[in-house]
């Protein structure tokens, strides 16, 4: 079986090597590069493979549970970037529509003492007051996920709370990646006290729990009055400072395999610059590995945006979020009565975060050629 | 299969191992001078004490505490145009003899010269300067080209870094050069992982030789392909050494193949030489018990042929603790008690035929 | 039937990339998404159906019950064929495979990297990785010795009351093949209880005595040691042991000695050879090392891109090879005190058993190539009661003999 995996690559051309020690090639012709030379036809020759992407491709596609995972993020990207175009509404909207209801209560009447009449009658008592029909509304046509306790159009807010979460999540799952590659590549490259120092910093960074330290931040933040909508920027960026030691980790440990590797020996060999070496030979081999961990940061980051939110440190309450949005469960009435409040932006961070980490498990294993199933 | 010792992290060239103070070990502090004997004109490469010691145990403060003597106390030289085979088994320090010459690792002590300079006193930029001229090819063809780079690149970056040829004629050189490696025009574009071992073996070969080396550590580059392919590279080596005039170091534990290509031969055991002569003297007439023992041990292709085999009783002793005395002692027929307190003078029986064992008078 | 079928979307498939071929001229080595899909799709569905095959319960024995052709033989391979289904095509790594093991001796088969010797020997301990590799065809009838079975039809519970009873297997590396966790002593004793059901203390006696036979001079310590504390060549001993300890009656050994140092090998060779004696088995032994095939094998049987090309003993093969390969694989191969100025080499690179065409598959790499080799692939020629070789260039020699497959 080993031999077979080996032998998975394509086989070539064919030259013949004479006895007199001449080497003959078979396109003989001038030295310029004609790759379509496919004259000959040896048996060797005849095998053809898959390019490098078709090869990591193919291996993704053959999981299930991938193309579930993609097929969620791509609805959910497609739901919430065309959505609002489609919708009726703004992310603040709000449903003013009132109506007038008239409430009638009957008080019977009957004599005492004090009006002796001998008969009872019935007098009527005709209220009537404004009622706002788009608070908390039920789902219906004009609604289709009703309407919140603010009146706005809860499908349309999740649509731009989407906008908002993932746009948020690739912006930081993006920052965390560039200091893990700069911190984690300089750690593996250089080695000796430059990655104990920075190891030993990672270490202090993972030490520090990060809610609690979010939650004083949120309130320092509330204290020195910062304006609510940049909050959630200085947020992520706390949280970008916190979460980049993960992948500094993979690309240290990535690196320092690969620095074992003939292919960096001979690069030293041949006298090879510095940053040659770190940027044509060690950076493009971490990539796939960084592209799994990033697709898997995307994932906890909504979710950690989404606890924030949640918790009311996040988004400001007047742009959507769906963590925000849950936010509402506080009620305990919203929580009993009015399901469709908290539980389609619930679901909409279950398949975002499902649907990230299939996509990264799917890679992972496409990327990695032993993990051949 | 490969050398224990390899598992060492190769010190790349700029982040160097702080070289750690041994004591007895000559040479290390010599001054830059010239060289206490003079040098052999003929020889390209003369290799004269060197020494590689691992740390294998290191105390609390990272202070080593125990070596493991990888190449230990090893002289030769080789002359312009010759092939010198170093044979042993796993463990016994050639790869880590061919990597330390490179200077790929730094040498614990000794002196390597490489047409008339040390190079262990060379700085990094007069070092990566001569590289191109001292080149390796490594056993493995899967891990030492790099994955993701197309194969003209990977030929081409360190002609193009050291600037051998003009930029406008890079392409067309890097073309040549694939030619004479028997590898077709179109495969510049191509990635490594679609080629089989062979084809790697001819593309690492065509990726040393593109630096016009004088010099090339040859690391097993046979040991891992098909026998009918094994052919083929050796004939293209020497096909390179001659159209070049190249030097080889051939490192290999296959003594046919060794006995092939090779103009002199090296025995190692155990990080020390026991062993140095001319392919047909080593071959016809060995003189140390353990060369015996090795090459009465390779089975040949005959079936009528069965020679008389020298069993060598148990397994190679682990390099941290060697033997004392003679390293290979525990193993030999002929172990005397001289053998177990006197380490035997590395000396030359005549005929440039060099050996370390008591069997031999020693003065 | 099943395999017939499989034969023939394989032809479609292979059509369809020739005509892709002609189409995009740039890029003709990779494949293109569309012959990809098309691989992947026959592929699913040929995987489907074996793997349906083998899931089905409660076989009865008749199924795979059948009569050795030879008494005398302990296997015999009979036109078997074990595919792979990658994502470049059906690998063919093993292409209709014939020719048997006699009691008592040893066989040696030689080949290069991906010429199927592996896979020959897992498909006959039925350890080909599924679902991707598959016996598709071809029966390996092995001997009971008052009855024969189909080891290729053979359900997988019957299945392993052969393996390591019977048939046992020594691997390549060493350090690998011994689980690191248990001590020596427990994977020794592991299979001993599991195939005789003695008690724990007769086992252990079994297991030191079995280490003893293997030439370990300490057996107790080494009985109690763990893998990592040993040396190659002790391990390689060890497995030796776990091999024997059922006595078995066929012992493949798949390059035994490729990752041990010469000397080692030497002692390692020599054990083989003395424990064959002993026990009275019979030895596959798979190497790419023709010396080592010369110094131990009683039959060679040479292998090429998934089918056999020469087979005939020891003598006939090394002394009166035939099958231009095998004369190659000969002299390429430098002997020690042999002086050759250089080397002769065999063009060409080994090829990939993907879409094979059918003519002989060493056609483009053979000296000798003749017009009949343009043809279909050549039948086997006898050319003596034991030596047969599958080339044209022997052809009329012995054209009455060559009939039967």
């Amino acid at each position: 079986m080993d031999e077979l995996n080996k032998e998975s690559s394509v086989e070539e051309e064919v030259y013949t090597l004479q006895v007199d020690g001449t080497l003959e090639n078979k396109p003989d012709d001038m030295p310029t590069p004609q790759p379509e030379e496919e004259e000959h036809e040896s048996i060797a020759d005849s095998v053809r493979s898959l390019t490098p992407m078709q090869l990591v491709l193919k291996r993704f596609f053959r999981s299930k549970l991938s193309i579930v995972g993609l097929a969620m993020i791509v609805f959910l990207f497609l739901f919430c970037w065309i959505g609002p175009l489609f919708s009726p509404y703004d992310e603040n909207t709000m449903d003013q529509q009132t109506n007038t209801v008239a409430t009638v209560t009957s008080i019977s009447v009957t004599g005492n003492s004090e009006y002796p009449y001998d008969e009872s009658f019935t007098v009527y008592k005709v209220e009537y007051s404004t009622v706002q029909l788009g608070t908390n509304a039920p789902p219906s046509a004009s609604h289709w996920l009703g309407t919140d306790s603010e009146s706005r159009d809860i499908l349309t807010r999740i649509m731009y709370g989407g906008r908002l979460s993932l746009t948020l999540s690739l912006i930081v799952v993006i920052l965390e990646t560039v200091l893990g590659v700069i911190f984690g590549g300089i750690a593996g490259y250089f080695g000796k006290w430059v990655d104990t120092l920075i190891m030993r910093i990672i270490d202090i960074f993972n030490c520090i729990p990060s809610l609690p330290l979010l939650l004083i931040i949120g309130s320092v933040l509330q204290g020195l009055d910062v304006d609510p909508n940049v909050q959630i920027y200085y947020m992520m960026t706390f949280l970008t400072l916190l979460g980049w030691t993960g992948i500094a980790r993979i690309v240290r440990g990535q690196i320092l395999t690969l620095r074992e590797q003939e292919f960096m020996v001979s690069a030293t060999a041949r006298g090879l610059s510095t940053p040659r070496k770190i940027f044509r030979h060690l950076v493009p081999n971490v990539i796939p590995q960084l592209i799994v961990s990033m697709t898997l940061g995307l994932g906890s980051v909504i979710l950690m945006e989404a606890s924030l939110s949640y918790m009311g440190l996040g988004v400001p309450l007047t742009s959507a979020s769906w963590g925000g949005m849950i936010n509402a469960v506080q009620d305990p009435l919203i929580l009993i009565n009015y399901p469709n409040l908290w539980v389609p932006p619930g679901i909409c961070i279950v398949l975002a975060i499902l649907g990230f980490n299939f996509i990264g498990d799917g890679l992972r294993d496409a990327f990695d050629p032993k993990a051949r199933r | 299969m490969s050398d224990i010792l390899l598992e060492e992290k190769p010190e790349s060239e700029q982040v160097q191992a702080p070289e750690y103070e041994l004591a007895g070990a000559e040479g290390a502090a010599e001054e830059a001078t010239a060289p206490a004997e003079p040098l052999d004109p003929n020889a390209l490469l003369e290799v004269r004490h060197l020494k590689k010691y691992f740390p294998a145990k290191k105390n609390f403060f990272g202070k080593p505490l125990s070596f493991v003597k990888a190449v230990d106390d090893v002289s030769f030289k080789i002359a312009k145009g010759t092939t010198l085979g170093i044979v042993g088994e796993s463990g016994c320090g050639k790869t880590t003899l061919g990597r330390t010459i490179l200077r790929l690792q730094s040498a614990t002590g000794g002196e390597i010269y490489f047409d008339g300079k040390d190079i262990n006193k060379l700085k990094t930029a007069e070092m990566n300067a001569l590289r191109p001229q001292m080149q390796i090819i490594f056993q493995d063809p899967y891990s030492s080209l790099s994955p993701r780079m197309p194969v003209g690149e990977i030929i081409g970056e360190a002609v193009a870094q050291h600037k051998l040829v003009p930029k406008a004629e890079l392409k067309e050189y890097v073309l040549e050069v694939m030619k004479s490696c028997g590898l077709p025009y179109h495969y510049y574009e191509r990635y490594p992982h679609e080629f089989s071992g062979g084809q790697r073996q001819r593309i690492c070969i065509a990726t040393a030789l593109a630096l016009k080396p004088r010099f090339v550590v040859c690391d097993e580059p046979v040991s891992a392909l098909d026998v009918s392919i094994q052919a083929q590279i050796i004939n293209l080596l020497k096909d390179m050494q001659e159209k070049m005039g190249l030097t080889y170091i051939f490192i290999s534990h296959d003594l046919s193949v060794v006995e092939h290509i090779s103009n002199y031969v090296g025995v190692m055991y155990l990080g020390s030489m026991v062993e140095y002569a001319s392919t047909e003297d080593i071959f016809d007439k060995p003189m140390h018990p353990y060369t015996e023992a090795l090459f009465s041990a390779v089975p040949i292709p005959d079936p009528d042929r069965h020679s008389q085999r020298i069993i060598l009783s148990g397994d190679i002793p682990s390099p941290i603790n060697a033997p004392s005395g003679c390293k290979f002692h525990t193993r030999c027929n002929h172990c005397m008690d001289i053998c177990k307190e006197v380490a035997p003078k590395f000396k030359d029986y005549g005929n440039g035929h060099m050996v370390a064992c008591h069997l031999y008078p020693q003065d | 039937m099943l395999f017939k079928k499989q034969d023939k979307t394989q032809s479609e498939s292979s059509e369809g990339a020739e005509v892709k071929k002609s189409a995009h001229k740039g890029n003709s080595h990779y494949l293109s998404a569309k012959e990809s899909r098309e691989i992947a799709k026959s592929n699913a569905r040929a995987m489907r159906e074996y793997e349906k095959k083998k899931r089905v319960k409660h076989v009865d024995e008749s199924v795979y019950t059948c009569k050795m052709q030879d008494e005398n033989n302990i296997v015999e391979f009979d036109d078997l064929h074990t595919y792979f289904f990658t994502d470049a095509g059906v690998a063919k790594a093993v292409d209709g495979v014939t020719f048997s093991i006699p009691k008592g001796a040893t066989v040696g088969v030689v080949g290069e990297s991906g010429c199927g010797k592996s896979v020959t020997s897992l498909s006959l301990m039925q350890l080909v990785q599924a679902p991707q590799g598959q016996i598709v065809g071809g029966s390996i009838r092995f001997n009971m010795g008052d009855k024969a079975y189909d080891i290729a039809k053979m359900p997988i519970n019957e299945m392993r009351k052969i393996r390591g009873k019977q048939i046992a297997m020594i691997f390549q590396e060493p350090m690998t093949s011994l689980n690191p966790v248990f001590r020596i002593g427990y994977q020794l004793d592991e299979m001993v209880l599991l195939h005789t059901g003695c008690t724990k203390e007769e086992a252990k006696a079994h297991s030191i005595e079995m280490l003893k036979l293997v030439g370990i001079a300490a057996p107790e310590r080494v009985y109690s040691c763990y893998p990592h504390e040993l040396s190659g060549g002790m391990r390689q001993r060890v497995m030796i042991a776990i091999a024997l300890s059922c006595d078995p009656r066929l012992i493949i050994a798949d390059e035994p000695t490729t990752a041990l140092d010469v000397t080692i090998q030497a002692q390692i060779l020599d054990l083989l050879r003395e424990i064959k004696q002993k026990i009275d088995g019979s030895i596959m032994l798979i190497t790419h090392d023709l010396g080592v095939i010369a110094e131990m094998a009683d039959y060679v049987v040479v292998m090429y891109a998934g089918r056999v090309i020469e087979t005939g003993t020891t003598e006939e093969i090394f002394h009166n090879p035939l099958h231009p390969y095998t004369i190659g694989l000969q002299k390429s191969k430098p002997v020690v005190k042999r002086k050759v100025d250089r080397l002769y080499n065999i063009p060409g690179q080994v090829p990939n058993p993907i879409d094979m065409p059918n003519f002989c598959y060493f056609k483009d790499r053979c000296d000798k190539c003749i017009d009949k080799c343009n043809g279909e692939y050549p039948h086997f020629v006898q050319v003596s009661p034991t030596h047969r070789v599958s080339c044209y260039l022997y052809e009329e020699k012995g054209a009455e003999g060559g009939s039967n497959e």
